[in-house]
């Protein structure tokens, strides 16, 4: 009987899909939409993190560390050691130093000798730049040097001229044979009023025979680092801007949240699909039980049916998806462009797990959807579910019940977030349960916002939007599923602007912070002199540039790389006298008051990210390596630092020369007083520097404008990710509200037999869908809201160990019902009109 | 008569030119990029003129010849061999280049040890045939402290811990320590010549084309006893074959009017090597140079005049890495020394393709007649030239 039956009803199936075009078309479109939402936001994400690959490529250069010597530079030969030395990629050795120019002797320029033939593979940019420059002269012909357009034109040189230059007192005169140009402004930055030089040039120039100042490298991921040769030291690579790193980490972070939302999304498109292509043919359904068949048959039945609907939704879902992504990718790479440079990424393959994930979501989302709907559906006798108002009660009495366990779920994300320990995934799990809670719970909360919203429309609104409303949660088998998933959609929308909002805030103002001086001065691995320690200022500089008119004040630092299990961290050495750390970025203890004993070197103040990694708290103690053997030093407080994310530790010069046992300090921080230009005063600073070894005098502007610059290219572009996101969520709930308006055409006949107009039913129906997307609105705000927390205080903090001052614009709360109600008046738009089009009489006739 | 060590330099000049322009403008920074920025470096437009030339035979000298001529603008040591396993049986190929390129002629002394005009590039290439493996390394360097350099006099090449030491023998049949080591992958071998020098072309003197100057100075060590160890992944494995070792130096620009060729260096197991250029015309016309020699087992040397010898293609593989498409696997006869043999690569990938200049350098084996007897032997051949799809 039963192999009879099935077949049949696969047959009635189809007869039914077939005779009503319009459903199945957005019953397959909704399932579309939701797999087209994961795949197209996939591959943008693939390409945005390819894209800032290359770029941060780009900017920094490829090397990984540097290899540093001791004040007075290294020996050559240990460029020989270490160039083939297992888990060693490339190296390139390095001897800089600084000129001043004859003509212009207030311009000191950097000098940066480097070999050609090993530098190629680790500064591609600096050598591709120079276009039509014969670099086989560079290496074999003595004092030829390359310079940057934009210092070429200040001092109104060109090509081929040539420019005497002053070093150590005596005049060279170098031939410059070629200008290096380049579109990124970071990498301009990094030449401007640099002379490239062969290395053996820039030895015979600096009168630094048998030296370089540093050897740059690209070690192999993952290969232990190599013994440092005696006197030497390994450092990870510092960027032009360190913020660069943790960023590139930050802004993986936000793509695959972001990929997480679309996932949810994308299953709430397909759930209230298929919730609604079975509840709206329980007369069907009815019927056919009426006629004896059964409900585990019915049951198959259902299922093969949303299979029917699965698997072209999902095919398409996949196509649509992969073109969608492309336009996505189109759109971000174009982002990139305007910002960095011409990229070309086009065409990007379909990943097989993309593929994989798009048709488990698509034809198992589809699935489980089915199951409850149906089985709710072949609960009631058939002489009941014959009858739509014994759904609807059904429904309001079931939706008491939904809310309750909604608040269960809720209840149980809440706990599994309060556990203690920083586990990441138990945070996405409860980020999962808190948006299924919240969207069981809509419903109800749904009832309940009408029935708060109806004694006060009932007197303002008149009686057409009092009926409106009220006709929102008595259909509320359609209604209920389709506003929690519009609330949902919006409310991952919100959440992402509350994460992408608190990064870009925080880190911009700690930047803001921490670049506090007005000029920066140094040597340290960027500098040469010969015949003094190189890498450390000479305190008679020091004393110089302090009495320079206009200076305010000087603080002096260093920067030491510790190699510890967990990577390189950084140990920065300070002798200020203001605490360089404003109390806000005190995550734990306060700068005033751990002050005296950081200044006394009695204790060390560590970085959130190192605290959070080693448990560390304010008054624990924390082992530090040093010269003397390992030291246990209490720690007086946490600050934030966005910086890598393996943390840093911060010590006073006392502690340093206590430990240490060295003076030397490698930079300056120079404030400018009140009244004073920055520009003026770094004339002057170079004037009273030119006595002495050369040094690199940078303002702080450029540097802290850079690195802003950063900050907003990389937001952005998850800017317009996050726009992909509510893009999707708009097709998605368009798709199921234009589908529960079709299905009300009979309804709707009956007001126009009753003397409603045309005009009148197009109020309605924009009424009725409007208000359903601000009850969504209304409800996504405070789900955005909790989803936001989460993400930003136990997602990013579990991911990186940052704490992020949440920001919480009400432009983005707002944003929530700006995207809801549109959405929703758009999706009553259509039915509506057709509505008003068709004759009463006719819609009235047809069946259901 | 063109040579293949000469056609390799037409090609790198070639090479060096195009990938110059590619430099211009953004790539995202990969081994290409690498490679096309090496090229621009050596791309020069220096004047030749300041280099010496080959005009005319010279007087070989050993071990003096050994040795660099930096005055030419370029030169290379060049070894690649047969080896096998005595206690599994399994067969490995190797090649060891380094090659030597002059920056510019006149390399004045300078008070920086860095000061140099000498810019050494390195080939290693390792074939698994068990394991049917291939692998290949290209490394870089200025000659400058003892970073890369060759020496006459105890004879010494050398690019990091990529070397060719002296090991004994005599100044015309020397011997030779290789080691070469990169990530897991090394071989450590001593080879010991089994017939003295043979001079290629007229007395050593391979001449391009008929304008003097064209030309370069080619030796070669036809057939090195080798045996030492070789490493791959990690597994140290004792070896024994047989190696064939050339040495080239010149200063030609000419620009190609070939595509490419093949080159062909087979040791025949009764006691004979032979070597076989095949210049491919550009547009697939067919080759107007070709030629080559036989060493008789004593060590006389037969020349080959041009059309002596005739190279069919059995079939062609095509590379995933690049998309070329090499032949693959030959049939060649040459009546003058009544010879017919198939060849057969020991693997059909072993292209290296992510080097300066692309070929397929492969160990190869073949079996046919020899003088209406049986014959069979191991080899190495050379593609060059060859194109991907666009």
């Amino acid at each position: 009987m039963k192999k009879s039956v099935v077949p049949l009803l696969i047959h009635a199936s189809l007869r039914y899909f077939l005779g009503h075009p319009w459903m199945t078309f957005l019953a397959i479109a909704g399932i579309a939409v939701g797999v087209a939402v994961v795949i197209a936001v996939d591959l943008a994400n693939q390409g945005a993190i390819q894209a800032m690959h290359l770029s941060t490529q780009a900017i920094s250069g490829r090397s990984t560390h540097r290899l540093v010597g001791p004040p007075g530079g290294m020996d050559e030969h240990i460029f020989g050691q270490v160039r083939w030395q297992e888990g060693v990629a490339q190296a390139a050795p390095v001897v800089e130093g600084s000129v001043v120019l004859v003509k212009h002797p207030e311009m000191v320029l950097r000098l940066l000798g480097i070999d050609v033939v090993a530098d190629a593979p680790l500064r591609p940019h600096l050598v591709q730049n120079a276009s039509g420059v014969d670099l086989a002269k560079l290496v074999t012909v003595p004092k030829t040097a390359l310079m940057s357009v934009q210092t070429a034109g200040k001092i109104g040189i060109t090509a081929q001229d040539t420019l005497s230059i002053s070093v150590l007192g005596k005049e060279h005169t170098l031939a410059i044979i070629g200008l290096l140009d380049d579109a990124d402004p970071l990498i301009r930055h990094g030449l401007t009023d640099t002379l490239v030089v062969d290395v053996a040039t820039a030895q015979e120039l600096l009168d630094f025979f048998g030296r370089l100042t540093r050897i740059d490298l690209v070690l192999h991921p993952g290969s232990p680092l190599p013994k440092a040769p005696e006197t030497t030291h390994w450092m990870a690579m510092a960027h032009h801007s360190q913020a660069l790193e943790g960023l590139t980490q930050s802004f993986r972070l936000n793509l695959s949240v972001l990929s997480l939302m679309a996932l949810m999304v994308g299953m709430f498109i397909i759930f209230n699909t298929i919730t609604f292509s079975v509840v709206r043919r329980r007369h069907w359904i009815g019927l056919l039980r009426a006629q004896g068949v059964t409900r585990g048959e019915l049951l198959v039945q259902l299922l093969v049916d949303g299979l029917l609907l699965g698997m072209p939704g999902t095919f398409l879902g996949l196509i649509f998806g992969y073109f969608l992504g492309q336009g996505l990718l189109i759109l971000v790479v174009r982002t990139i462009n305007d910002l960095y440079f011409g990229l070309q990424i086009t065409g990007l393959p379909l990943d097989p797990y993309f593929l994989a994930k798009g048709l488990l979501l698509g034809l198992g989302a589809t699935l489980v959807a089915t199951f409850p709907a149906a089985w709710e559906a072949l609960q009631p006798p058939p002489s009941v579910a014959l009858t739509r108002s014994a759904l609807e009660l059904a429904t309001r009495q079931g939706v008491w019940h939904m809310g309750l366990w909604g608040a269960v779920v809720i209840l149980g994300g809440m706990i599994l977030l309060a556990l203690p320990g920083n586990n990441l995934y138990a945070g996405f799990i409860s980020l999962g349960l808190l948006t299924t809670g919240a969207a069981m719970a809509t419903p109800v909360l749904m009832v309940f916002l009408v029935r708060s919203i109806q004694p006060i429309l009932q007197r303002v609104g008149g009686w057409m939007a009092t009926l409106a409303l009220a006709m929102v949660p008595r259909n509320l088998s359609r209604t209920g599923v389709a506003v929690a998933a519009l609330t949902v959609a919006v409310a991952n929308v919100v959440s992402m602007g509350i994460l992408v909002d608190s990064f870009q805030v925080t880190v911009e103002h700690w930047l803001m912070d921490t670049l506090s001086s007005d000029i920066y001065l140094s040597t340290g691995e960027t500098s040469t002199g010969a015949g003094v320690e190189v890498g450390i200022l000479d305190p008679k500089l020091v004393a110089a540039v302090s009495k320079v008119p206009g200076v305010a004040s000087v603080g002096l630092g260093r920067r030491v790389g510790m190699d510890t299990q967990e990577g390189i961290v950084n140990l920065f050495v300070l002798d200020v006298d203001w605490p360089r750390y404003v109390e806000r970025w005190f995550i734990a203890g306060s700068a005033l008051d751990s002050w005296p004993r950081f200044q006394q070197g009695e204790a060390v103040l560590v970085s959130e990210s190192l605290a959070f990694r080693r448990h560390l708290e304010v008054g624990s103690r924390l082992t530090i390596p040093t010269p003397l053997g390992d030291r246990d030093l209490p720690v007086a407080g946490i600050y934030a630092d966005f910086r890598a994310d393996t943390g840093s530790i911060t010590i006073s010069r006392t502690m340093f020369v206590r430990y240490w046992q060295d003076h030397a300090m490698a930079t300056m921080g120079i404030r400018v007083q009140k009244g004073e230009t920055v520009a003026a005063v770094m004339a002057s600073i170079r004037q009273a520097t030119a006595a002495f070894n050369p040094v690199e005098i940078r303002s702080n502007r450029e540097l802290r404008e850079a690195s802003l610059e950063i900050l907003d290219r990389t937001f952005a572009v998850t800017r317009v990710l996050r726009m992909v996101g509510v893009v999707a969520a708009f097709l998605g709930i368009w798709t199921a509200l234009m589908a529960i308006q079709l299905e009300r055409g009979r309804e709707l006949a009956v007001f126009r037999a009753l003397g409603m107009t045309s005009g009148d039913l197009l109020r309605l129906a924009l009424l009725e869908t409007g208000f359903m997307g601000f009850i969504a609105g209304l409800l996504a705000m405070p789900l955005g809201y909790l989803l936001g927390w989460i993400l930003v205080d136990v997602i990013n903090y579990r991911s990186f160990g940052w704490s992020l001052h949440r920001v919480t614009s009400v432009s983005v709360l707002i944003q929530a019902l700006l995207i809801a109600t549109p959405t929703a008046l758009l999706a009553g738009l259509f039915p509506a009109l057709n509505m008003a089009r068709t004759s009463p009489l006719e819609a009235l006739r047809e069946q259901q | 008569m063109w040579t293949r060590r000469e056609l390799i330099a037409v090609l790198l000049t070639a090479t060096i030119i195009i990938a110059g322009g590619v430099v211009i403008g953004f790539d995202a920074p990969t081994a290409d990029t690498d490679n096309a920025v090496m090229a621009s470096i050596l791309s020069q437009k220096g004047d030749d003129a300041d280099f010496e030339r080959a005009y005319e035979p010279r007087e070989f000298q050993f071990p003096r010849d050994h040795g660099p001529h930096p005055r030419f603008k370029a030169e290379w040591w060049y070894m690649t061999g047969n080896l096998t396993s005595p206690s599994s049986g399994r067969h490995y190929g190797y090649e060891l280049t380094l090659f030597r390129f002059a920056l510019a002629a006149d390399s004045g002394i300078r008070p920086s040890t860095w000061g140099t005009s000498q810019v050494y590039m390195g080939h290693f290439a390792l074939t698994d045939v068990e394991q049917k493996q291939f692998h290949h390394w290209q490394r870089f360097s200025r000659e400058a402290l003892d970073l890369a350099g060759a020496n006459a006099d105890p004879f010494r090449v050398w690019l990091g811990n990529w070397s060719m030491t002296a090991a004994g023998g005599s100044p015309w049949q020397p011997s030779i320590h290789l080691t070469a080591h990169q990530d897991s992958f090394a071989i450590d071998l001593t080879l010991v010549a089994a017939k003295p020098v043979v001079l290629q072309g007229d007395h050593g003197l391979s001449r391009k084309s008929s304008e003097p100057g064209n030309a370069s100075y080619y030796y070669s060590l036809p057939r090195m006893a080798t045996s030492g160890w070789i490493t791959t992944a990690g597994e140290r494995v004792g070896v024994s074959g047989s190696s064939w070792f050339d040495r080239e130096w010149s200063t030609s620009s000419l620009a190609p009017s070939q595509e490419g060729w093949d080159w062909f260096s087979l040791q025949l197991e009764d006691g004979w090597e032979m070597m076989v250029y095949h210049m491919r015309e550009k547009g697939g016309g067919s080759g107007f140079n070709s030629g080559g020699t036989l060493v008789s087992p004593e060590g006389r040397v037969v020349t080959i005049a041009d059309k002596g010898v005739a190279v069919e293609p059995l079939d062609d593989w095509v590379s995933p890495m690049t998309g070329i498409r090499y032949p693959s696997g030959w049939r060649l006869r040459c009546q003058t020394a009544d010879l017919d043999l198939q060849i057969i690569p020991w693997l059909q990938d072993q292209e290296l393709g992510r080097t300066m200049i692309r070929y397929w350098e492969g160990a190869v084996r073949f079996q046919g007649m020899h003088g209406g007897k049986k014959v069979w032997g191991n080899g190495y051949v050379e593609l060059a030239g060859y194109r991907g799809k666009k």
